[in-house]
């Protein structure tokens, strides 16, 4: 074990802890991954240790705290666990439905598409991103 | 850099089993089998570095962690993705608010989605209804506590 491997672990630790600790705040999760990810950046620059396992560190920090940050969005966006919880409600299915209509305002706001005599049609930033799922899609085999 | 070009060639096995193991299926069925996958590659590899270069177990470690959580997180979310479903079910051409929410409702709607939470064990069929089995609340609970 060398002194890579202690800043690893310790990085991992802290942003788990972050992640965690969002809960009173996303800004702690923000603030805390972008203190551990540069630290592990900054390390990986001046350590005398092998080059691949400096990339090793900055990278997997990165990478660790972009997964957590995409579980962060999930945990509050996700309709099926939204509708999990309204199990057995009687508006269950009801609720999922008003938020996937949310989702049309969404389509707007990020530009995905615009709407143009009452129909929505997909920008060039659209047809890319729609270009980029169909191959998701084509790959994962998930119901395209 | 001989080291990276194995953790690269691992990270790639990884991810082609991965998909190889699912076949189609959504994360939240398949998730065990996938974390056998990631574990036994991610084990082999921590050996690699314990034995061969005496450092760099932690370092490796936390390195597929954050990959695991990546692919986990961006695959989740394409494949569960309601906007994405929608820019996609775009891609034929402008469509109406309504025809393009029966749409998506008719192929991966609230049916679906009840059908999937059945198949991954979250819910279970009680006489006419569906209830939340030990499972599910498990996991709402630790959602309700981290949101």
């Amino acid at each position: 074990m060398n002194a890579l491997d202690l800043a690893a672990i310790a990085g991992a630790a802290l942003l788990t802890t972050a992640f965690a600790a969002a809960r009173f705040g996303e800004l702690i999760f923000v603030a805390g991954s972008a203190v551990v990810v540069a630290g592990g950046v900054l390390l990986a620059l001046v350590t005398p240790a092998p080059p691949a396992q400096a990339v090793l560190l900055a990278v997997g920090l990165a990478l660790y705290a972009f997964g957590l940050a995409i579980v962060r969005v999930m945990l509050h966006r996700s309709v099926s666990l939204r509708m999990l919880a309204r199990l057995g409600e009687p508006a269950a299915e009801e609720g999922s439905r008003l938020d996937i209509r949310g989702r049309l305002d969404d389509i707007a706001r990020y530009r995905l598409a615009r709407s143009r005599g009452g129909s929505f049609e997909l920008t060039a930033f659209g047809r890319l991103v729609a270009r980029i799922v169909a191959w998701f899609y084509q790959v994962t085999q998930v119901g395209a | 850099m001989i080291d990276l070009g194995i953790v690269a060639l691992c990270l790639g096995v990884a991810l082609v089993a991965s998909e190889s193991a699912l076949g189609g299926r959504k994360l939240q069925t398949g998730l065990s089998r996938v974390l056998v996958l990631w574990g036994a590659i991610g084990a082999a590899l921590v050996l690699h570095f314990a034995f061969a270069r005496g450092a760099g177990m932690l370092v490796f470690g936390v390195f597929w962690s954050g990959a695991f959580l990546t692919w986990f997180g961006v695959r989740s979310h394409v494949e569960s993705s309601i906007l994405l479903r929608l820019v996609f079910l775009l891609r034929g051409g402008g469509q109406q608010p309504e025809a393009l929410l029966a749409r998506y409702e008719a192929l991966y709607g609230p049916e679906q989605r009840l059908e999937e939470l059945l198949r991954s064990g979250l819910a279970e069929r009680e006489g006419e209804g569906l209830r939340v089995t030990p499972k599910g609340r498990r996991i709402l609970a630790a959602v309700d506590w981290l949101r």
